[in-house]
């Protein structure tokens, strides 16, 4: 071993971080919007591993700009979805978590649903919703565990990951000259409980049972009109 | 008179007092035990300091920045368990193998891909997510990831010092790559639990 080699291995280390640094500096300024990861390379002072450079440049972002804004200090945890029933089994909890961006939706499948958004930061996901709805949810060992309250009520929950087809479905539409938002939950058994409000962004929505949800043609047929919901998907951005 | 009973016997001077042993071992341990500290105490710092953007550059072609940093995590622990098996031949501690001429410098090149692998990591870390306390995984990776490089850095620089005693080395060896795997479970081993192993 040459006297200096455990020296080059540190500098060289070092060369390497500061490079870094400096492209994640570059990186988190304010960008143009679409790579939500801001520099899709890894600027290697060593020529490290020709995988990195050769692989097509964001595979995983496509969908619009919806990467963190370069000021958030939200924490990138990942991609995943959860859904499975409340600690009392009388209502369904569905999260989807896109990067730092998360969309959680609460149902019984009658008159009371709650849908909460907002950004994971720093690993705890606290969200907020209209109409005074939050949850306090926190990710570990494949399950997301927390609460929600719904009009006053907290509901506690401890639900695992999912994969398509289980998960969230949303519906927005005009039906009868009335704007409806509707959320479905397929659990990782295959059940379905869905909500529907009626006139979304009141104060006080009219929410009922959701007309059921046709999973081959993501369509429902709420008083006579057919209804088309989009998945509200981690993995793939869907929805977000 | 007494006779002349030739020159006196030989007396070596007295040993060094044990005091100067110790002495000259800190002589060689302090100063890179205070650069280990400084460099782990400025990534703490800076790690709690800085205000955690939230992003940072990333690598392509996997699904997200976190998997990114746990697959170089993954890949930083796996030649490091090729280091401490190295180590082991080197020093003759498994029975059946001797060690084969090239055995040091698989030790050598596994401990420098490892440790290049957890660069990329820690500076998209320190720079996307900072020093984290809000949960104890968290918090336990946050201060044995400021103490991996420290305790990495004492090694490269304790390495090329003559009179070094034996137990040195392995114990600060084994100092590092306790603290790395550690660092994965805290972080990839959640991470492929929560989010299942995929790219």
């Amino acid at each position: 071993m040459k006297r200096r080699s455990p020296l080059i291995t540190l500098l060289v280390g070092a060369a390497l971080a500061i490079g870094l640094w400096i492209a994640s500096m570059v990186a988190a300024s304010p960008a143009p919007a679409g790579s939500g990861y801001g520099a899709s390379g890894v600027p290697a002072a060593t020529g490290s591993t020709p995988s990195q450079t050769a692989a097509p440049s964001p595979s995983g972002p496509t969908s619009p700009a919806a990467g963190p804004s370069p000021t958030s200090s939200g924490v990138l945890l990942g991609r995943g979805n959860f859904a499975g029933m409340d600690a009392d089994g009388g209502a369904a909890v569905a999260i989807a978590i896109h990067n730092n961006s998360v969309i959680a939706y609460f149902c019984d499948g009658r008159a009371v649903d709650a849908w909460v958004s907002g950004a994971a930061e720093g690993g705890k996901l606290e969200l907020t919703g209209q109409r005074g709805a939050r949850a306090e949810i926190s990710l570990g060992s494949g399950l997301a565990t927390g609460w929600v309250m719904v009009n006053g009520t907290r509901h506690m929950f401890s639900v695992s990951m999912v994969h398509a087809p289980s998960g969230l479905f949303r519906s927005v539409a005009i039906v009868h000259n009335m704007k409806i938002k509707a959320g479905w939950i397929v659990l990782g058994n295959g059940k379905k409980i869905g909500s529907l409000e009626v006139d979304p962004d009141s104060a006080a929505p009219v929410t009922g049972a959701a007309p059921p949800l046709n999973l081959t043609t993501l369509t429902a047929v709420d008083g006579g009109v057919t209804i088309t919901a989009m998945p509200v998907d981690g993995d793939t951005g869907s929805g977000f | 008179m007494t006779a002349y009973s030739g020159p006196p016997a030989y007396t070596p001077p007295p040993p060094p007092p044990p005091a100067a042993a110790v002495d000259s071992l800190a002589k060689i341990l302090v100063v890179p035990s205070l650069i280990g500290c400084l460099v782990a105490l400025t990534l703490g710092l800076y790690g709690r300091l800085h205000h955690a953007t939230g992003i940072a550059v990333s690598i392509a072609g996997f699904s997200s920045p976190g998997a990114v940093k746990t697959w170089l995590a993954t890949g930083a622990a796996v030649f490091a368990i090729v280091q401490v098996g190295s180590a082991l031949v080197m020093y003759g501690k498994v029975p059946g193998i001797t060690a084969p001429s090239w055995i040091s410098g698989l030790h050598r090149w596994s401990g420098r891909i490892a440790f290049l692998l957890t660069v990329p990591a820690a500076v998209h870390c320190l720079y996307a997510l900072g020093f984290q306390d809000y949960s104890t995984r968290v918090l336990i990776h946050s201060v044995l990831g400021c103490l991996f490089f420290g305790a990495f850095t004492v090694k490269m620089l304790i390495l090329p010092k003559r009179g070094v005693p034996g137990w040195i080395l392995p114990v600060v060896g084994a100092i590092v790559f306790a603290a790395l795997i550690i660092i994965w479970f805290t972080s990839a081993f959640w991470f492929f639990s929560t989010f299942g192993v995929h790219r």
